[in-house]
């Protein structure tokens, strides 16, 4: 098959994943049956689109592209950013032994992956690469800050968890909510979910995002840093972040200011991801 | 005057400072951003109107990166960092080295995790030993000290993670060295030559002064190859370096993202512009003689020894400048002139009366080099190391302690207090301790 058939496909697993946690949600985690089938569809998709980016890897291969990386233009790297939620949900289902949390989740991988799909602007078309993205750093770089943007993306669902139900609780008084908010983690395991995804995203997109950033810039255009708007709104976001686990570590501040941390920090990552390139001129060619 | 009482120490050890340093740097780096930078007076004023473009350049929004306000923040966020971890290094240190034998069985009673147990061992001193090769094997290698009535075993992990947000900040600091180090030593340069030449000399960036490279340079050959599509695929610059500290010229390519790096100079592959000026080889295919010549359009080149007459009548050529076609026109004064059309690097029999000629042409190209004369960059990188190695510690390490205390009980065997305490994942450290003091309790050695 090919990688555009499987990767279509994935979008409507997304969707079912994203569906079938907001039935945990509303239903109860008590159904065994409807939690293991969330589980299962949501490694279906993850399947799939693996399998899907690997073929079109292959694929570029076969057409004598010479070097490819599946991650060269926004199609492509808003498949990869719906790869890595899916992953790290999963991760953190598992860690957690929580399904909720999928429902604030999954949605984004699914969205990601839609958006991809369904964004007539896009050129979906493979395309070999031009002389300045040749380079393994490009591997490195896309990786480690997608994974980085990932937990940003669940820490920021968590955060509107985390809101909703602080909210919930606020107006009905009942310490842990009621209805479907009585359903979801206690509000001091949402807010360590929100502050774990944080510092594990920092560490990656630091990594990738600025480190492996300066590294292949400086090996394609000779600075390591130029300023260009997309460096600096990683920058603007990575103080974001950086003052935020201050404020948690140094001054100890926990629970709702954290989670609308967490929102600022969300808005000020999908600028950096998704704003510069259609707002903003620079050096970068696209993610 | 003690650091304690000075106001400016205090100041500048805030943690309050530094979160509202980073949040000051995240804002006004929008600016930077939105309004594009190093442009001339003339575009703000057009882009912006005549008051606002004042104003940018008042406030030195149109270069903010390098303004001196925003170095100032820099500076104040930098002086943040140093005052900061010179007033709390020490505690961590001391974290870091404790002596964690040095304490009581009572200040142990009042850990957080604790299980009690019992030893059968005739003394404290075969207690310790045994329980000592139990927390060896289970991966916490103790050192022991002996105390009034028994003996004290403690094991830790992962201490040196309490200096991880040191390291970040010496880290976020040593890149701030290697970019000063950079921009004081360094300099930016470029050059633009055309195939066949040699140049000695780059010119700097700013000043465009010729800056000499020590050996010389010379351009064998510039290459742009094509996807089928018709994108490139590659730039590429064939070099030879004759450099008289050198005993021989060797040759090199310069290529996007291949940079070239000779004697701290570091040259790469930035831009091209095809010339006007075309490569002509014209060879008599009955006798072998060839004769190789530049072509301008419009231009008769002569052949005397042949007696031929050939120039480039006309180009076609595509937005970036690439010819695809030619149009020849080929004299020998015998007959009518050949006048004929042909694409780029190819070769083509002329037929004359007299002989046959082969016929190539070739479009020429100048490459375009940026040159980067950096010092600095490896202590950025060593920089970057350092932070990505506090990073690591600061929230992936755990510092764990595990103290065991055996001293004798009533029945004549010995007793066992084995208790610990984790900075951070504390549900995880709970569970591994919970499952240590199980293996110590089922083990058939110290029951
Ligand atoms: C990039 C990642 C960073 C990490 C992981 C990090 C980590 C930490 C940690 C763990 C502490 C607490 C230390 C303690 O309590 O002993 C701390 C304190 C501090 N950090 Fe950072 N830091 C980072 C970046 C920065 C930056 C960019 C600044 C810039 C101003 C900064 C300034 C400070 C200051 C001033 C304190 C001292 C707080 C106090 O004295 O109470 N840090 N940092």
């Amino acid at each position: 098959m090919q990688s555009a058939q499987l990767l279509s496909i994935t979008t409507f697993v997304y969707m079912a994943a994203a569906f079938l946690y907001v039935a945990i949600l509303v239903f109860g985690s008590k159904n065994k049956t409807l939690g293991l089938t969330a589980t299962l569809v949501t490694m279906g998709g993850l399947l799939l689109s693996t399998m899907g980016i690997s073929i079109r890897w292959y694929e570029a291969y076969k057409l004598d592209f010479g070097y490819y990386a599946p991650f060269s233009n926004m199609y492509e790297s808003l498949v990869f950013f719906a790869w890595c939620i899916a992953l790290t949900y999963l991760v953190l289902e598992y860690m957690y032994k929580n399904q909720t949390l999928g429902a604030f989740a999954m949605p984004f991988a699914f969205l990601a992956q839609a958006f991809a799909e369904y964004w007539p602007q896009w050129d979906q078309q493979l395309k070999p690469l031009m002389p300045a993205l040749q380079s393994n750093w490009l591997i490195a770089h896309v990786i480690a800050s997608f994974v980085g943007y990932a937990c940003f993306a669940i820490a920021f669902g968590m955060a509107v968890m985390y809101l909703t139900k602080a909210w919930n609780v606020e107006r009905s008084g009942q310490p842990e909510g009621t209805g479907v908010f009585a359903s979801l983690p206690p509000l001091k395991t949402i807010d360590e979910v929100i502050y774990k995804t944080i510092f594990f995203g920092f560490i990656w997109f630091t990594v990738g995002g600025l480190i492996f950033g300066a590294i292949w810039a400086n090996s394609a255009w000779g600075t390591y840093w130029s300023w260009d708007p997309k460096e600096t709104w990683s920058l603007i976001t990575w103080f974001v972040y950086a003052a935020t686990l201050h404020v948690r570590y140094t001054r100890g501040w926990s629970g709702k200011k954290i989670a609308w941390l967490a929102v600022l920090g969300f808005v000020s990552t999908l600028f950096t991801y998704y704003g510069v390139n259609f707002l903003l001129s620079g050096l970068h060619s696209y993610a | 005057m003690t650091k304690e009482q000075n106001q400016v120490w205090r100041f500048f050890a805030s943690v309050k400072l530094a979160i509202t340093v980073i949040f000051i740097l995240a804002v006004t780096s929008i600016i930077g951003t939105l309004i594009q930078q190093g442009k001339n007076h003339e575009f703000y004023v057009q882009e912006y109107g005549p008051e606002l473009a004042r104003l940018f350049q008042v406030l030195d929004f149109t270069n903010m990166y390098n303004s001196w306000w925003f170095i100032t923040l820099l500076i104040v966020f930098s002086v943040n960092i140093i005052v900061c971890s010179i007033d709390r290094l020490p505690n961590a240190w001391r974290m870091v080295v404790l002596d964690n034998l040095n304490t009581t069985p009572e200040r142990l009673q009042k850990m957080p995790l604790k299980a009690e147990l019992s030893v059968s061992a005739d003394s404290p001193a075969a207690a310790a030993d045994k329980v000592s090769n139990v927390l060896a094997q289970a991966g916490w290698k103790a050192q022991s000290r002996d105390k009034e009535d028994g003996v004290m075993l403690f094991s830790q992990k992962g201490a040196w993670s309490r200096l991880g947000a040191y390291m970040v900040h010496t880290g976020i600091l040593v890149i701030f060295i290697g970019a000063l180090v950079g921009a004081v030593f360094g300099y930016k340069a470029s050059i633009m030559f055309p195939e066949g030449e040699t140049v000695a000399h780059v010119f700097d960036r700013k000043t465009s002064e010729p800056i000499p490279l020590g050996f010389e340079m010379h351009l064998e050959n510039f290459d742009i190859k094509y996807y089928p599509i018709g994108m490139v695929r590659e730039f590429r610059s064939d070099v030879v370096i004759r450099d008289p500290e050198l005993n021989e010229p060797f040759r090199t390519s310069i290529l996007v993202n291949h940079p070239f790096k000779h004697r701290g100079l570091t040259f790469y592959q930035s831009s091209y512009q095809p010339l006007s000026e075309y490569l002509i080889e014209v060879r008599n295919e009955e006798t072998g003689q060839q004769r190789v010549s530049m072509a301008r359009p419009g231009r008769q080149i002569n052949w005397r020894e042949e007696g031929l007459t050939f120039g480039v009548m006309n180009t076609m050529s595509d937005r970036v400048g690439r010819v695809h076609e030619y149009e020849i026109w080929f004299s020998d004064q015998e007959a009518e002139p050949s006048v004929f059309n042909m694409s780029d690097k190819q070769t083509v029999t002329v037929q004359r009366p007299e002989a046959n000629y082969s016929f190539y042409i070739q479009q020429r190209y100048a490459t375009g080099l940026q040159v980067a004369n950096d010092p600095g960059v490896w202590i950025v990188y060593a920089g970057c190391g350092l932070m990505i190695l506090g990073l690591y510690a600061c929230f992936m390490v755990t510092h764990r302690r595990v103290w065991a205390y055996v001293r004798p009980d009533e029945k004549g065997g010995s007793k066992l207090l084995l208790c610990g305490g984790s900075n951070r994942n504390k549900e995880t450290f709970d569970q591994r301790f919970a499952a240590l003091a199980q293996r110590l309790r089922q083990d058939q050695v110290i029951n």
